[in-house]
């Protein structure tokens, strides 16, 4: 596009499990930081690839 | 920079575009030659953009109807558990929340007895939950390693069908080689405490007696970062109002030859001298700005770092039902003290209008009223002021001990904690628009 540059789109899965999250993915507080709810720096467990470590 | 809140698409605006938007949003109804003044646009330019945002809503990628899901009471079980294993220190940070390591009670370590009852604690109240965490916390956790290797060890050896992941938070004075191979096999994450170099962390990370803490641990934890795997760890620092600034800091860490670090505000109340005050706030933007610029100028030269506030994943975040719920605290997430008490989590330890039960006694938890209130809390739509805050589906409605210690309920968010936080958003999000593919010459 000529006037707008499209970094991500939908980086929010709304249509998929809405409300029903399975939440198996990291607890937000127990990340690096222990101070604030940090739900955005985190990943889906079930579509990330598998890591050994947590954050 | 334009954010489409509830589908959370990022997109870049030429300048025309940002004006055209400007005075479409502050009007709907302008248009034509009005249009055409106010924007400063000719005709073209303005049918151009328009088919250009016409494409962008055509795809639910603008303009998408705000989403509001409603609050589902079992959403959430225990899955998290914060063993806070030492509620003793041998450091005197001058901002640590937890009283120097003793939570304003006795200097303790946990028991084997109370670390096991935890952990079936945890399992029964986890159900079908296959991944488990478990987080060493304290005070100085290492001070109470033997109890931190036999806790993994029946975790492990007991619950064999469940995914456990631990965590263990440090100030590294301790450590010692014979524990790595114990923290490697175990899959262990660390964060290891250090605000910066000697400087930042010496105003504040100082031993009983006043010394400051650098010289002592520094090579420690350089020691052991170098033996970790890829990701292994987080140098996680903390800014106070006397060592604010924090860009500095992180550039300090990264010439020591540190790869993965955070830099957190500190937590305190308003009358505390190293409390962040609202006055603070240009200067945390311009710390972030200047972060943004060496971080990009260290990935562009190969020798980039991760910054965690930085890390935001658009191919792979969390799901919106994950993040309409908060931390978790008292429902999906809980720390236990030495003594076995339960806590909605480990800022809430020692405070006892808030112990919630204990892993020793039948039942566990004996506070059901209490645990209502924090599962209603950490429902996202339950705080007014979040439902509408643009940074909404990146905190999740923030900390609730922040907010209770800011505002004497769970419910009314820590205002000047929200503010550093839309800052932090924003500056990982220009960070991500910079790396975008997109945006390369």
């Amino acid at each position: 596009m000529k006037f707008i540059k499209v970094v991500a789109t939908k980086t929010i899965d709304v249509d998929d499990k809405l409300a029903k999250s399975c939440r198996e993915c990291q607890t937000p507080c127990k990340s690096a930081c222990k101070t604030s709810s940090t739900v955005g720096n985190q990943v889906c467990e079930t579509r990330k690839k598998p890591e050994r470590f947590i954050w | 920079m334009l954010l489409d809140v509830p589908s959370g698409s990022i997109f870049l605006l030429d300048e025309r575009v940002y004006h055209y938007l400007q005075v479409v949003l502050a009007d709907p109804s302008t248009e034509g030659e009005s249009l055409q003044r106010l924007a400063g646009l000719d005709a073209q330019t303005i049918t151009e953009i328009e088919g250009e945002l016409e494409q962008l809503i055509a795809a639910g990628c603008l303009f998408t109807p705000a989403t509001q899901p409603t609050e589902d009471g079992l959403a959430l079980t225990l899955k998290s558990l914060c063993l806070n294993v030492a509620h003793k220190c041998n450091f005197s940070c001058a901002y640590c929340f937890a009283h120097g390591g003793d939570y304003h009670g006795d200097a303790t370590l946990m028991t084997q007895e109370v670390a096991h009852a935890g952990i079936d604690f945890l399992v029964r109240e986890s159900g079908c939950h296959h991944n488990v965490e478990v987080d060493f916390f304290g005070g100085e956790p290492l001070m109470d390693w033997g109890v931190v290797v036999d806790t993994m060890a029946y975790a492990r050896s007991t619950y064999p069908l469940k995914k456990w992941r631990f965590t263990l938070t440090t100030n590294g004075s301790l450590l010692r080689d014979d524990m790595f191979p114990v923290l490697e096999a175990n899959d262990v994450s660390v964060v290891l405490s250090l605000d910066g170099g000697r400087r930042a962390n010496d105003a504040n990370r100082v031993f009983k007696g006043g010394r400051g803490t650098f010289d002592t641990i520094i090579e420690r934890i350089r020691h052991f970062t170098r033996t970790r795997g890829e990701g292994g760890y987080f140098v996680r620092g903390t800014y106070a109002r006397n060592t604010l600034a924090f860009a500095e800091s992180v550039r300090e860490l990264h010439s020591l030859g540190f790869k993965y670090i955070s830099m957190e505000p500190v937590v305190l109340s308003a009358d505390s001298a190293l409390a962040l005050q609202t006055s603070d706030l240009p200067a945390i933007r311009a710390q972030y700005e200047e972060l943004i610029a060496y971080f990009l100028s260290e990935v562009g030269s190969g020798a980039g770092f991760d910054f965690f506030h930085f890390k935001l994943d658009l191919e792979a975040g969390p799901c919106l039902g994950k993040r309409i719920y908060g931390c978790g605290a008292g429902v999906e997430y809980m720390a236990v003290a030495p003594n076995g008490d339960v806590f909605p989590c480990h800022q809430f330890d020692g405070v006892r209008e808030y112990r919630i039960g204990n892993v020793l006694a039948s039942p566990v938890l004996d506070r059901p009223k209490l645990m209502a209130e924090f599962a209603h809390a950490n429902f996202l739509f339950a705080k007014e002021e979040c439902g509408s805050c643009w940074a909404r589906f990146y905190c999740s409605g923030g900390c609730l001990a922040n907010n209770y210690a800011a505002t004497d309920t769970l419910l009314k968010p820590y205002a000047l904690g929200c503010l550093i936080q839309k800052e932090r958003i924003e500056a990982a999000l220009t960070v991500k628009a910079a790396e975008s593919p997109e945006n390369r010459p």
